[in-house]
């Protein structure tokens, strides 16, 4: 095992390919800092390149450039409202107003140092995992699958803000949303109204569009101001570094978010964005300071930028021990994989020990480089704050319209946008909050799969099994945890 | 301007545009097609088996047809929403092929899919030859069912499928109504292949279907064991695997066997729009079935563990003739069958 370590760890330091890491690093930031391209596209899009390439040197192209996409997609998000991935959705509502109050630079050094930190942590769990990859993956059938979405869903009361009824209206809207589609159950459209794209369902990307960056860019313009309003804005240097020492101050919830992450990553068929949305109302929840929340909270760009680093050490446990993809960007890896003369399944951990350690290391080493590279870039960036609305406002639209279509190459999805544009618009003069939306629409619909399938699968006592019954208990705790720890400190 | 200055000019046009529309008609395909951009749109996410197909066979279209092709996904629906593009696609003229989903074109004419019925006429299609073809494989758990025998005997045989009248359902319930397993049924909402084998691993689910390419891995480690596969002649790799023929086929559920497999002989394959001019049709036929042959294209293909089963254009052209030569009393036991008969 410390053979195969240390080779993995040689191999990645090889100056060849630890140059081909760097700049496939690179390559990845910029994926993430272009709305609507993801880590799964640069996957296909580099592929080809890695065809002739030795299994070492293409694993390594392709995991370090993925691994950093959520990375860049946090500045986007933080600058103009507009997340570079669906993964860095979280970090616009409370990264945003902090630019908007002169600190872009701290929250970019919040967010990339999280990430950055997230992805060792991420990596570190998949090594201290290896022995237990099986029983991990083994452990999450259908009805744990369903408890742990409903655990989610519950914390659309902490993301709900200051009215619990409309942060549940919010919520419910979501839900609504998310049905909308084929139903593979009864084999029928719902909602389609005969469309042959809502068959496919509503995409998050337009969601996430629509319901932030479009109302944003219309504030901008009947404002007139620049993100930053005007304010002065903070010495950027310090400020990042104020965000970087930000993460440590914190560390407690950098490493939960980050077991968070590696978690929900490792489990088939849930998904990145339950990940982060959980990170961040675990952050709320547990948060001090929890009515900072939506104004600027630096725990609110920890929680989910830490996740979603930190899942993709977690999305590699099913990939590599059942050869089974824990996200759909390692669906796409494994398709490259095999090009290579690698085959991630149940023997692979015995035949390739060498390179699922590399693989360990390229994912620390990349996000130690995209970070440091997001860090030095940010005090450039952070000026795009103090950018003229009437400069910035048509820039930021049209980075909409093609993140809109960039997303499924779909035009109707830029229509999509605009459309949900509407909702969020409403929802900002009416003051509904948005986040219990996206909660919704996200888990809606996986709660509804993995409801069927448990009962058709384990009867209606699916509930009775050990996992199960941690996930229900843990759901009350989280339920009740406001009311708790208010007790406690009037107990105190 | 004089009244006959306009008539010379109408007709210095009239034979300006004749000249053009002759030349057009000269050009050969070949001509046709140099410095061009061909688009070839697959109905699934980049990544996944089809886009890896498709990729592969833009590699080598750009060589041998001079031009620059690019790989468009249209994933929605499970690829109806990319069949359906494809089918009203006019004026492209040539320039836009598809890649299908295995029996899915025929399966959503023939079962009234909802948002495509009477939408559809896959005879219309222009379809220019098939790549690969996999025969679903079954498979089971050790812990649960290591034969058809145990399958056959239990109290019950929960089955993973995709959803109702998909792909992975329609291989399964046919399969179930061939056997006559009564004791089966299939449980619909599984995301894709990797989730439903994995379900079958943890003991979820008592079986599932695959292509035999998919699930050898497992049956190397011992997490899976094959029960049957669909097909008239046992499969190469591990003629070990009983055809559901050697099982025994009930006679009066043989017609859809064997419907389901003249429809599986469509598998990966490419087609143009209904109105893409014939010599262009003709010529990429014929370009497709010299790729098909190219020593280049086999390597990248067989990097991916994939083969090739080629079809030319005109033989699917017939079998597609023949399998959607189904009466309406037909198609509507066929949805029974694959909708409410073996569902749970």
């Amino acid at each position: 095992m410390i053979e195969a370590l240390l080779e993995g760890l040689s191999g990645v330091l090889n100056p060849v390919v630890f140059l081909y890491m760097v700049g496939s690093t690179i390559i990845g930031l910029i994926f993430g800092l272009i709305p609507g391209l993801s880590g799964m596209t640069y996957l296909a899009l580099l592929i080809p390149f890695t065809f002739g390439m030795n299994p070492l040197l293409a694993m390594t192209v392709l995991l370090a450039g993925h691994a950093v996409v959520h990375t860049a997609g946090g500045i986007t998000a933080i600058l103009i409202n507009v997340p570079g991935t669906a993964a860095n959705a979280p970090t616009l509502i409370d990264g945003f107003p902090l630019a908007r109050q002169g600190h872009a630079g701290r929250a970019i050094g919040v967010a990339v140092t999280a990430s950055g930190v997230g992805g060792v942590i991420g990596g570190i769990i998949l090594v201290l995992c290896i022995p237990f990859l099986r029983a991990i993956v083994m452990a999450f059938g259908s009805p744990e699958l369903f408890f742990l979405c409903v655990l989610g869903i519950t914390f659309i009361a902490t993301v709900a803000g200051k009215s619990l009824l409309k942060g549940l209206i919010s919520g419910i809207i979501g839900i609504i949303l998310s049905l909308i589609g084929f139903d593979a159950v009864t084999a029928t459209a719902r909602l389609t109204f005969g469309s042959l794209y809502l068959n496919s369902g509503i995409g998050i990307i337009p969601i996430v569009l629509g319901l932030f960056a479009l109302p944003q860019v219309i504030e901008l313009m009947s404002t007139g101001k620049s993100i930053a309003e005007d304010k002065p804005m903070a010495t950027i240097a310090s400020d990042i570094w104020e965000g970087v020492k930000d993460v440590f101050r914190h560390w407690s919830l950098t490493l939960r978010a980050s077991l968070i992450g590696a978690l929900i990553g490792a489990v088939p068929g849930v998904g990145a964005e339950t990940a982060i949305w959980i990170a961040y109302a675990h952050a709320k929840q547990t948060s001090k300071t929890p009515e900072l929340f939506g104004h600027g909270a630096v725990e609110g760009i920890i929680g989910p930028e830490s996740a979603n680093n930190s899942k993709e050490g977690g999305a590699l446990i099913p990939t590599l021990s059942f050869g089974i993809p824990g996200s759909s960007g390692m669906a796409v890896m494994l398709g490259a994989f095999l090009v290579v003369g690698l085959d991630p399944g149940p023997l692979f951990l015995r035949d390739h020990l060498d390179i699922c350690y590399a693989m360990v290391f390229t994912l620390v080493l990349a996000n130690i480089i995209g970070a440091l590279f997001c860090l030095f870039s940010a005090r450039y960036l952070a000026k795009i704050t103090i950018i003229p609305s009437r400069y910035l406002a048509p820039l930021i639209l049209v980075l909409i319209v093609i993140g809109a279509y960039l997303y499924r190459e779909n035009w109707l999805d830029i229509i999509a946008t605009f459309v949900i544009g509407i909702i969020g618009l409403g929802m900002v003069i009416f003051a509904y909050p948005r986040p219990p939306l996206i909660l919704g629409f996200v888990l809606g619909k996986l709660v509804e799969r993995y409801f069927h399938l448990s009962v058709k699968t384990s009867g209606n006592l699916f509930f009775l099994r050990p996992l199960s019954l941690i996930l229900i208990f843990l759901t009350i705790i989280g339920l009740f945890y406001d009311k708790i720890s208010k007790g406690n400190k009037y107990a105190n | 301007m004089g009244k006959g200055l306009k008539i010379n000019l109408i007709l210095i046009l009239a034979v300006l545009t004749l000249c053009f529309k002759a030349g057009a008609a000269a050009e050969s395909p070949e001509a046709f097609y140099k410095g061009k951009t061909v688009i070839i749109t697959v109905g699934s996410s980049p990544g996944g088996g089809y886009d890896t197909w498709a990729r592969l066979v833009a590699k080598s279209l750009e060589k041998m047809l001079r031009a620059t092709v690019i790989v468009k996904n249209i994933p929605e629906a499970g690829g109806v929403v990319a069949l359906d593009d494809i089918y009203h696609t006019r004026g492209a003229g040539g320039l836009k092929i598809h890649l299908a989903r295995d029996i899915l074109p025929p399966l959503l004419q023939a079962t009234n899919f909802p948002g495509t019925s009477a939408r559809w006429d896959v005879n219309k299609l222009m379809w220019l030859a098939r790549l690969s073809t996999d025969p679903a494989v079954f498979a089971s758990s050790p812990k649960k069912f290591r034969n058809f025998a145990e399958v056959k005997k239990a109290k019950e045989f929960l089955c993973g499928v995709d959803a109702a009248m998909s792909v992975s359902g329609t291989r399964t319930a046919i399969a179930f109504e061939a056997l006559g397993l009564t004791n089966a049924k299939m449980v619909a909402g599984y995301p894709g292949g990797t989730e439903r084998r994995l379900a079958v691993i943890q003991g979820e689910l008592g079986g599932t279907s695959g292509s035999y390419d998919s699930l050898e891995k497992y049956f190397a480690s011992g997490d899976l064991v094959p029960l049957w596969v669909v097909s008239k002649e046992r499969l190469k790799e591990n003629p070990q695997i009983p055809t559901v023929y050697d099982l025994g086929v009930k006679q009066e559920a043989r017609k859809w066997l064997d419907w389901e497999l003249e429809v599986e002989q469509t598998g990966r394959t490419l087609v143009a729009p209904p109105d893409t001019p014939q010599d262009r049709v003709k010529f990429l036929r014929e370009t497709l079935a010299k790729m098909v042959r190219d020593q280049d294209f086999l390597r990248n293909v067989a990097k991916y563990k994939y083969s090739v089963q080629y079809l030319s254009g005109e033989k699917l052209q017939d079998i597609f003739k023949k399998v959607m030569a189904i009466t309406e009393k037909e198609k509507e036991e066929l949805i029974y069958i694959l909708k409410v008969k073996y569902m749970k």
